[in-house]
C-alpha cells in the first residue's frame, strides 16, 4: 500500500509538470507530441468553466471518445448520476481553483456507461497574471489496482474464515482426541505440560499434580530398562513410538495403556514436546494376564499330574519288580526243599525190605525236615503279610529269656550239628521280662539261623545278654561271610539279598520282618558288618513293656 | 559201571541224588562246590557230570568255565540242574554250554533218561 501511494505521488509530480508544461504553451513540439502518445493516462485540458480543451491517446483510450467527439463537452459527461446531482464536478474545479491542486479518486463513466476507478488530478491553470485560464486534469484508470485491493481484501478475508474454520477443526479435533483418549504433552525433557481429563481419570492425579511433574510419576518400573530406553531414542530422534505401557497410578494400582508418542519437530529439527495418545488396555491386559496365569497353572498342573503319574508308575514297577523277585526267590526256595521230598519219596520207593527201615526212617525225617523248611518260609510270607496290614497283635506275657534263648539254640541245634557249629552263650542281668514272648522268639530264632546259615563249619557264634535297668541288649555275632559295605544299607530291605548271598538259600524276608517286629515293640536292631570277617546284630528292647499295643499304633 | 561225578550244595539233594545214581548201578562221587567237583572231575575223569547252578564258593558258572578250559573234562557230557537262577541270562548261558538242564524239583526217572540221552550222544 505504502508503495502504490509512493509512486501515485511520484506519478502526480511527473503529470502536474506536463500539464504546466502543456499549458505554458511552450513550444515544444516533442513534449506536445510525448502527452499527445500517452496511453496509460487520460491528459486533457479543461477551461475554465470545465469545457474540454485538448485530448490525448491516453485519455481516449480510457474514457472511450476520440478527440473529435469531446472537445468542448464538459467534463461532467465522465461523472456518474450520483456525483453530477450532488454536484461534484462544480466542487472539483472549485476546488482545484481553490487549492491549485486537488486529487481525489472515484468512480468514472466511459463513454460505453461502463465505470471504472480513477484516479483524477485537476490542476488550476493561471496566466502570468495569475489569472486562471483552466484546468489540467490528468485521469489514470485504477479499475486494476482498486481490483487487487478487492482480490487482496477478498484473499485476506477467505484466509481469515480458513484460518478461523482451521482453528476451529483443530479444536474439534482437540475435542475429539481429549473424549476418546488419554492425552498428555511434554516438553523435550519429558516434563509434562498438558494432560486432559482422561489422563487424570486413569492416573487419579489431579492436573495440579501432574503439570510441571516429570512423566516419571507414572512409570511402573514393569518394563525393562532396555524397553523404555528403545521408547525414548525413537522419539529422541523425531520418530513415533507405539507400544503398549503398564503405567502406575497415584493409589499404587496399575493400569495398561496402548500408547502413540508423536514428537514435535521444531525448525532445526528437533523434538520440542512430545504428544502422547494413549487408550486404556488395561482389561485386555488383564485378560490375557489372566489367560498366562491360566496357562501357567495348567502348566503346573500338567507337570504335576506327570510326575503324579511317574511316581505312580514307577511304585507300579517296583511292586512289579517286588513281584517278579518274589516269584523268582518262592520258586527257588521252595523248588529246594521240594526237590529233597521228591527225592526221598523216590528213594523211599527203593528201600521195601523190613530190613530197610533205618533208610526209610532217614527219608521219612528228610521229607518231615524239609516240610518244616517249606513251613518256616510260608510262615515268613503269612507274618510279613500281617506286619504289612498291621494285623500284628502283641501280647505281652512275663516269662525267663534266659530260658526262651536256650529254647532257641536247642531249636537251632541240627543246623549247627550239620556244619559242626557251636554256641558260646552269656547271660548277665535278670532274665525275667515283660514283652512279647512269641515275636522275641521269632526275632531271635532269625537272627541265630542266619548266624548259622552265612558262618563257615567249625565256627563258634557268641550270644551275648545285657539286662540292666528296664533295657535288654542281645548280641549275636558270627565269623561267616560278612554284608558287604555297599549292601549294608539295604540289608532290612524286603527281598534283598547281598550279592555274597545269592547262592545261599533264603527269602531275603528275614531281616525285613525283625526289624518290623523290633520297631513294633519300640525297640531297635543295629549291626556291624564285614565282609569275610562276620557280622554282629544287636537289639535292645525294654525288659518289662509297659502297655499292650496293637500293630496299627503310630502307622 | 558208568562212573558220574555230583556237584551239588544242598546235602539232601547231593545225598538223595547219589543214592538214586547207586541204586540205578552207577558209581557215584560227589562234592559241594564247583572248585572241588573239578579237582574229583581231573582225578576220576567221570563218564558224566551233573552239577547243580546256584551254590556258594564256587558255583556252576565257575565250574563250566573251569571244565571248557581243561582238554578232558570238556570232553566230558555236563547236565546242570538248578531250582531256577535269580539270573535268568546266566541260567540260559549255561544251559547253551550244557547237554541237558533239570529243573528243580526233578522225578528219578527224568533224571535216568537224561543221563542214559547224554551218555548215547557222546557214544554215538
Amino acid at each position: 500500500m505504502w508503495k502504490t501511494h509512493q509512486k501515485n505521488k511520484l506519478f502526480t509530480k511527473v503529470a502536474n509538470n506536463l500539464v504546466i508544461y502543456t499549458t505554458m504553451q511552450l513550444d515544444l513540439d516533442s513534449y506536445k507530441k510525448l502527452v499527445e502518445n500517452v496511453k496509460d493516462h487520460a491528459i486533457f485540458v479543461l477551461d475554465i468553466n470545465g469545457h474540454i480543451a485538448s485530448w490525448n491517446k491516453g485519455a481516449e483510450k480510457i474514457k472511450g471518445y476520440n478527440e473529435r467527439e469531446v472537445i468542448g463537452k464538459h467534463m461532467s459527461i465522465f461523472y456518474t448520476k450520483d456525483d453530477i446531482e450532488k454536484n461534484i464536478p462544480e466542487k472539483n474545479l472549485q476546488s482545484a481553483k481553490r487549492l491549485g491542486q486537488f486529487e481525489e479518486e472515484g468512480w468514472r463513466v466511459r463513454k460505453d456507461g461502463s465505470l471504472f476507478w480513477a484516479s483524477v488530478t485537476f490542476t488550476a491553470l493561471r496566466d502570468k497574471n495569475g489569472n486562471l485560464t483552466g484546468f489540467g486534469k490528468l485521469t489514470r484508470d485504477m479499475s486494476r489496482r482498486r481490483q487487487n485491493e478487492d482480490e487482496i481484501q477478498r484473499l485476506n478475508r477467505q484466509l481469515e474464515n480458513q484460518l478461523q474454520q482451521s482453528r476451529t477443526e483443530v479444536l474439534d479435533y482437540k475435542h475429539a482426541l481429549d473424549e476418546s483418549s488419554i492425552v498428555a504433552i511434554t516438553d523435550q525433557k519429558g516434563i509434562i505440560t498438558h494432560v486432559n481429563d482422561n489422563f487424570c481419570k486413569i492416573s487419579k492425579y489431579s492436573k495440579e499434580e501432574l503439570l510441571g511433574q516429570d512423566h516419571r510419576i507414572i512409570n511402573s518400573r514393569y518394563h525393562p530398562k532396555e524397553f523404555i530406553r528403545d521408547l525414548w531414542v525413537t522419539i529422541a530422534n523425531g520418530k513415533i513410538w507405539r507400544g503398549e505401557l503398564k503405567n502406575r497410578a497415584k493409589d499404587g494400582t496399575h493400569y495398561w495403556v496402548d500408547t502413540t508418542i508423536v514428537p514435535f519437530i521444531n525448525e532445526k529439527g528437533k523434538p520440542y514436546q512430545y504428544l502422547a495418545i494413549r487408550s486404556d488396555i488395561t482389561e485386555r491386559k488383564r485378560g490375557e494376564e489372566q489367560i498366562i496365569r491360566i496357562n501357567q497353572n495348567l502348566e503346573k498342573k500338567i507337570k504335576e499330574r506327570t510326575l503324579e503319574l511317574t511316581e505312580a508308575l514307577e511304585r507300579e514297577k517296583e511292586v512289579s519288580d517286588m513281584k517278579s523277585r518274589f516269584v523268582s526267590m518262592a520258586s527257588h526256595e521252595f523248588r529246594t526243599p521240594l526237590s529233597a521230598i521228591l527225592s526221598s519219596t523216590s528213594l523211599i520207593d527203593h528201600y521195601k525190605d523190613p530190613e530197610q527201615i533205618e533208610k526209610r526212617h532217614k527219608h521219612i525225617e528228610r521229607i518231615r525236615s524239609s516240610v518244616r523248611n517249606l513251613t518256616d518260609i510260608l510262615d515268613d510270607f503269612l507274618s510279613l503279610d500281617k506286619l504289612e496290614q498291621n494285623k500284628v497283635e502283641i501280647k505281652n506275657t512275663n516269662f525267663d529269656l534266659h530260658k526262651l534263648l536256650e529254647d532257641v539254640i536247642e531249636e537251632t541245634s541240627g543246623m549247627m550239628k550239620k556244619k559242626n557249629q557251636r554256641v558260646n552263650f552269656l547271660f548277665d542281668g535278670s532274665g525275667e521280662i515283660i514283652q512279647d514272648k512269641k515275636i522275641i522268639r521269632n526275632i531271635l530264632l532269625n537272627l541265630l539261623s542266619n548266624a548259622i546259615k552265612y558262618s563257615p563249619e567249625d565256627a563258634e557264634i557268641k550270644i551275648r545278654v545285657a539286662a540292666k535297668g528296664n533295657q535288654v541288649s542281645v548280641s549275636i555275632k558270627d565269623n561267616g561271610i560278612g554284608i558287604p559295605a555297599d549292601a549294608q544299607k539295604d540289608l532290612f530291605s524286603k527281598f534283598f539279598r547281598a550279592r555274597n548271598a545269592t547262592n545261599i538259600q533264603g527269602t531275603g524276608l528275614g531281616l525285613n520282618i525283625v526289624k518290623r517286629y523290633m520297631e513294633l515293640l519300640d525297640g531297635s536292631i543295629s549291626f556291624t558288618s564285614e565282609e569275610n570277617k562276620g557280622s554282629s546284630f544287636t537289639i535292645e528292647f525294654a525288659q518289662m513293656a509297659t502297655s499292650e499295643k496293637h500293630g496299627d499304633i503310630g502307622t | 559201571m558208568k562212573t558220574i561225578l555230583v556237584i551239588e550244595d544242598n546235602t539232601e539233594i547231593r545225598e538223595n541224588t547219589v543214592e538214586m545214581l547207586e541204586l540205578n548201578n552207577y558209581k557215584v562221587f560227589s562234592a559241594k562246590n564247583g572248585n572241588i567237583g573239578f579237582q574229583l572231575a581231573k582225578k576220576h575223569h567221570p563218564d558224566l557230570i551233573l552239577c547243580d547252578m546256584m551254590m556258594p564258593d564256587t558255583d556252576g558258572r565257575e565250574f563250566l568255565h573251569l571244565a571248557k578250559n581243561h582238554p578232558a573234562i570238556r570232553k566230558i557230557p555236563l547236565i546242570f540242574f538248578s531250582a531256577g537262577s535269580p539270573l535268568p541270562d546266566i541260567k540260559k548261558k549255561l544251559i547253551k554250554e550244557a547237554d541237558d538242564y533239570l529243573e528243580k524239583p526233578f522225578a528219578e526217572e527224568d533224571l535216568l533218561h537224561a543221563i542214559e540221552m547224554a551218555l548215547e550222544k557222546r557214544n554215538a
